[in-house]
């Protein structure tokens, strides 16, 4: 092969193969189908909510307006403290405190689950365990939350077994309890993944040491392991979070009257109330109110990146 | 240009060719002999290859089928689809949601002439004016039902036929009760509860004010049939408002339940054919309903549970004094339209009551 520059037919085959050898080509090629679905499925939707949810009516065919925004948040009630008087806030503030009560209980329950598989657990069985965790996502979502109704219902597993025992039935069905119940049985496995990975990763020669030292077990827990597995809790906390601020067949399947959340709302602006445009600014509301969580966390120092890979889908 | 590539051109062209043809002829496969079909959007319930099956039998036409989860989703879905997406749908008619499909231009008007049943099997009554706009056929009514009252008798007693709408404020019952979780359906509720027009309140602080009573005794609000069976089968609720198809199948399940007409007024509704807006297989479409109110109608009223406005149906005298028919036709109403601003005043006041 001579120094000379190729010309014709091989030269677009060399700069095709040097093409094709690029960065660019490469992340390309890698992330193009990512973007491409994120854009279709993602981001056209969400610009779409924005564009709705600023008009009066059809997009682009009536006026720009911030009325839809102002109808959630009504400015004298605001100012005047009318809590009454807001009761989209008062939905929204319903599921906020939901959503906190669900990621506490969540990691209560995986923090001795995960310390065990990730500290006591023999390694031959770890991977059975986790899959534990895993399996019962390969039952649908829906089947998964009406299976609790037969087991919290008045005539359920439970009242029957209280009323066999002469005990007074509990209100465990159609309430907060219900949807509580409900988001964290769904939920738990999103703090467990993330909480096994830092548990599994905490060197077991520091609590030996703590303890070595003369700490009582609650000490160790709380200034050695706590500590140091925060940040996988924290990523998995904030997950849960952000899932259940958002929740819709979980509290419309088991809430009944007082355990009605958010999305329910959204939801029935875009059904029978026949409002799209006061139903985008409602949904537009959530997700900057789940994004500023997010951006807050971040700035307290939370590792989102120990969340990754957590799916969850439409929940 | 090499004989290569031309040869390889060619071919990809004839495979091409090929490959289209093999898709018709699939697709025609796939939409019966003659290649006819139609797209029939309905309620889970009324979507049944027991009626369907038969109908593609004897006619040869493919019916595609797509469900949806109330009027509202139904109206939301055409007016978003390309037209022609959809033939035939069951909205309930006459009532608000009908004639809010008719303003908003979803519905195609039926050929009488086409659809022999419509004059053959239809009931007399049940041939009402406001299936009709500007002389125009743009209803086929198949079921009838309403919102009647459900209680359990082994729980409360015998109430009667005939119940006021006190009982849903009635303190008696406070966490026993269900209702509807519907905004337009809860306002007329409470305004025939306060003796106001159902169809035109005047007060509706004081519906909002009665509503934030009713909320406090409620147990749960139920979307589906399924979730009010559910609540009274689970023993959720002992009294409250449900569809008559939902206690005919509790009572097939043996649940200790009664059905009653509300004093003040009861929410009727007839789920009706009609053609989707730009309905290309309108004679497709006026073949399956006239097949199915001539033909099967049997099926369809041992399927959902509910009155099929058929003589086809062929009624056993114990069927007709269980259904009730005749009194339930006296004891009902069909809500009126409600405009846009009414529907967010509607909503709002629900939302604030279960906020």
């Amino acid at each position: 092969m001579s120094g000379e520059p190729s010309h014709g037919r091989g030269g677009v085959r060399d700069r095709l193969l040097e093409w094709s050898d690029s960065e660019v080509f490469k992340g390309s090629v890698s992330l193009g189908p990512v973007l491409a679905l994120l854009t279709v499925f993602y981001a056209i939707p969400v610009a779409l909510l924005l564009v709705y949810s600023v008009f009066a009516g059809d997009a682009f065919e009536s006026p720009l307006t911030l009325e839809h925004f102002a109808r959630f948040a009504d400015l004298s009630a605001v100012l005047s403290l009318s809590w009454g008087d807001l009761p989209y806030i008062r939905l929204l503030a319903r599921s906020l405190g939901i959503a906190v009560v669900v990621t506490v209980i969540s990691l209560a329950i995986s923090y001795p689950i995960t310390y065990y598989l990730g500290q006591h657990a023999p390694d031959r069985w770890k991977v059975l365990l986790v899959m534990l965790v895993i399996i019962p996502f390969w039952t649908s979502y829906l089947i998964r939350t009406y299976a609790w109704i037969p087991i919290l219902s008045s005539n359920g597993f439970i009242n029957s077994a209280l009323g066999f025992l002469g005990l007074p039935a509990l209100p465990l069905l159609n309430n907060y309890v219900g949807t509580i119940v409900g988001l964290v049985y769904v939920f738990v496995p999103f703090t467990i993944l993330p909480m096994y990975a830092s548990m599994d990763g905490l060197d077991s020669h520091l609590i030996e040491a703590a303890r070595d030292l003369g700490a009582s077990r609650w000490r160790v827990f709380r200034e050695v392991i706590f500590p140091l597995t925060l940040p996988g809790a924290l990523a998995g906390g904030l997950f849960v979070f952000i899932k259940c601020a958002a929740a819709y067949v979980t509290p419309a399947l088991l809430g009944g009257t007082s355990g009605r959340m958010f999305a329910q709302v959204i939801e029935t602006q875009f059904g029978s109330a026949f409002n799209w445009n006061f139903g985008a600014a409602l949904s537009v509301i959530l997700v900057v109110v789940v994004l500023g969580s997010l951006y807050v966390a971040v700035r307290l120092g939370v590792d989102v990146k120990r969340g990754r890979g957590l799916g969850g889908g439409g929940l | 240009m090499t004989p290569g590539t031309h040869s390889r051109r060619r071919f990809l062209k004839s495979s091409a060719a090929v490959g289209g043809a093999g898709a018709l002829t699939a697709i025609a496969g796939c939409t019966g002999d003659d290649g006819r079909e139609l797209t029939y959007f309905s309620w889970g319930a009324y979507i049944d290859d027991s009626w369907i099956g038969p109908f593609e039998e004897d006619t040869g036409i493919t019916v595609n089928t797509e469900t949806y989860e109330s009027n509202a989703d139904a109206i939301n879905q055409i007016e978003t689809s390309p037209e022609g997406t959809y033939d035939v749908w069951t909205p309930s008619a006459p009532g608000a949601d009908f004639e809010r499909a008719y303003r908003n231009e979803l519905l195609d008007p039926i050929e009488p002439d086409n659809v022999p049943g419509w004059d053959e099997h239809v009931f007399d009554e049940m041939k009402l004016d406001e299936f009709w706009f500007d002389d125009e056929l743009y209803a086929v009514p198949m079921t009838f039902g309403f919102d009647g009252a459900i209680y359990n008798h082994d729980e409360v007693g015998d109430l009667g036929d005939t119940i006021s709408y006190d009982l849903l404020w009635d303190e008696e019952y406070d966490g026993e009760l269900t209702s509807r979780d519907d905004a337009a359906t809860q306002v007329w509720t409470a305004a025939k509860y306060l003796g106001q027009d159902a169809d035109e309140p005047d007060d509706l602080d004081a519906i909002q004010e009665a509503l934030e009573d009713h909320v406090d005794l409620v147990n749960t609000y139920w979307t589906s049939s399924a979730e009010s069976i559910q609540t009274f089968q689970e023993g959720e609720a002992t009294l409250g408002t449900s569809w008559d198809g939902a206690y005919h199948r509790l009572v097939a399940e043996d649940e200790p339940v009664s059905l009653a007409f509300w004093e003040e007024g009861t929410i009727g509704w007839i789920d009706s054919f009609c053609i989707a807006r730009g309905s290309e297989n309108r004679e497709e479409a006026e073949e399956f309903i006239d097949y199915m109110i001539s033909e099967v109608p049997r099926e369809w009223f041992e399927g959902p549970q509910y009155i099929v406005l058929s003589d086809a149906v062929d009624y056993t005298d114990e069927e007709l004094e269980t259904y009730q028919l005749e009194m339930a036709l006296e004891n009902t109403e069909f809500p009126a339209y409600n405009d846009d601003d009414t529907i967010q005043a509607y909503d709002e006041i629900w939302t604030d009551v279960t906020a």
